[in-house]
């Protein structure tokens, strides 16, 4: 039973781990320290994975506890080794699918949300994976209205930091 | 900016093809690793606590002193305090399992902030109970003392004799006083540098998240 648990747990990560790299990649700068809130991540999905129902989507239900994870319950780790810019690996841009004015302008864009606070991140990323305000609002826990107030400040936000 | 965001979310979409990929042997490993979670570092702070306090609480029993405690406090005292304060731990037990329990990482972010400081608020009130009972014992033992010990009468006597009686009690309280603030400042910035460090985040955080809802 546990084996079979074991084994339906990692397939679906397996399959749907960008969701988690994704978020790792948001809150964190380096290589290392990807990896090590990635398996933070994994360690609370997996603790948490006996108790989900598929009441909700899997998809849903890992966006939370990655959230969870990367704002409030993981703590860098001591072995932390500054590496390469993470950044420029991850959000590399290829030349060849865009002008030069819109790569520039992308770069700023996700060097702009990189620079905003944990809350502000986490529905910036629900934004940007196409959730809907009330999806968004019950992962942080604030009400719809609430949700919709914060976003046009990100925006305006992110405007300061690209026009300074 | 609404045009920027959108650009942003379509550049957005292309990215899993750069993002890394991790066999399945690999995810199956990262399983059994340890957690290094904030609940994980609360729940071993409050286990030391909670050990710390217990030894220090009977620590009267295994010393000298507790010839000492027989002279100002009778069995049944004893027995009754005892009591009481191996229920406070208990009930303190109680509800710090109950409050680990709720946390719960599928929790919305605001719901497991609050769950999770609740934790921390249920540890806290039993520190501030450990310093009253603290505060009361000592006074307590303080004054036994003066009445019962011998050494002390006797100094009392030869004090009194030259009249600087009122000079003696306010030199024992003034040293009473600061050992006291030194004690509670000491533990209390102990804490403030133990919970400050690991809870920062999370308050600001939280702080946020609650400003929002004004």
């Amino acid at each position: 039973m546990n084996k079979e648990l074991e084994h339906k747990f990692v397939t679906e990560l397996e399959n749907n781990q960008n969701i988690v790299h994704k978020v790792c990649t948001l809150y964190t700068n380096d290589r290392h320290s990807h990896n090590d809130l990635f398996q933070e991540i994994t360690i609370q999905l997996w603790k948490a994975y006996p108790k989900f129902r598929g009441d909700s989507k899997l998809s849903t239900w890992m966006y939370r506890v990655s959230l969870n994870t990367a704002i409030t319950l993981y703590r860098k780790s001591k072995r932390r080794v500054k590496t390469q810019d993470y950044e420029s690996v991850i959000f590399k841009i290829k030349a060849e699918e865009y002008d030069e004015t819109q790569e520039e302008q992308l770069k700023l864009l996700y060097k702009a949300v990189k620079q905003l606070g944990d809350i502000d991140k986490a529905l910036v990323f629900l934004y940007l994976e196409d959730k809907n305000y009330q999806e968004i609002s019950e992962t942080l826990g604030i009400s719809e209205v609430n949700a919709r107030v914060k976003m046009n400040r990100i925006k305006t936000k992110l405007r300061t930091i690209l026009n300074p | 900016m609404m045009d920027e965001l959108e650009l942003l979310k379509k550049d957005w979409k292309k990215k899993d093809e750069h993002l890394p990929k991790l066999s399945y042997d690999e995810i199956y490993t990262m399983i059994w690793k340890k957690s290094f979670s904030i609940v994980r570092w609360i729940f071993y702070i409050s286990i030391v606590e909670l050990f710390i306090w217990i030894v220090l609480n009977t620590m009267p029993f295994y010393t000298d002193s507790f010839d000492y405690l027989e002279i100002g406090f009778s069995k049944n005292v004893i027995i009754a305090t005892s009591i009481v304060a191996y229920g406070a731990i208990f009930i303190f037990l109680y509800y710090l399992y109950h409050s680990f329990k709720a946390i719960s990482v599928v929790d919305n972010v605001k719901d497991l902030m609050k769950s999770i400081l609740k934790t921390r608020k249920i540890v806290r009130y039993y520190v501030l109970y450990n310093i009253v009972v603290m505060f009361i014992v000592t006074i307590y033992s303080l004054i036994i003392g003066f009445k019962k010990d011998e050494r002390f009468l006797n100094l009392l006597n030869s004090v009194k004799e030259d009249n600087s009686e009122l000079q003696v009690w306010l030199m024992v309280a003034l040293i009473y006083i600061i050992a006291l603030c030194v004690t509670v400042g000491f533990i209390v910035l102990f804490y403030q540098i133990i919970y400050g460090f690991l809870l920062r985040k999370l308050n600001k955080n939280y702080k946020e998240l609650k400003r929002l809802e004004l």
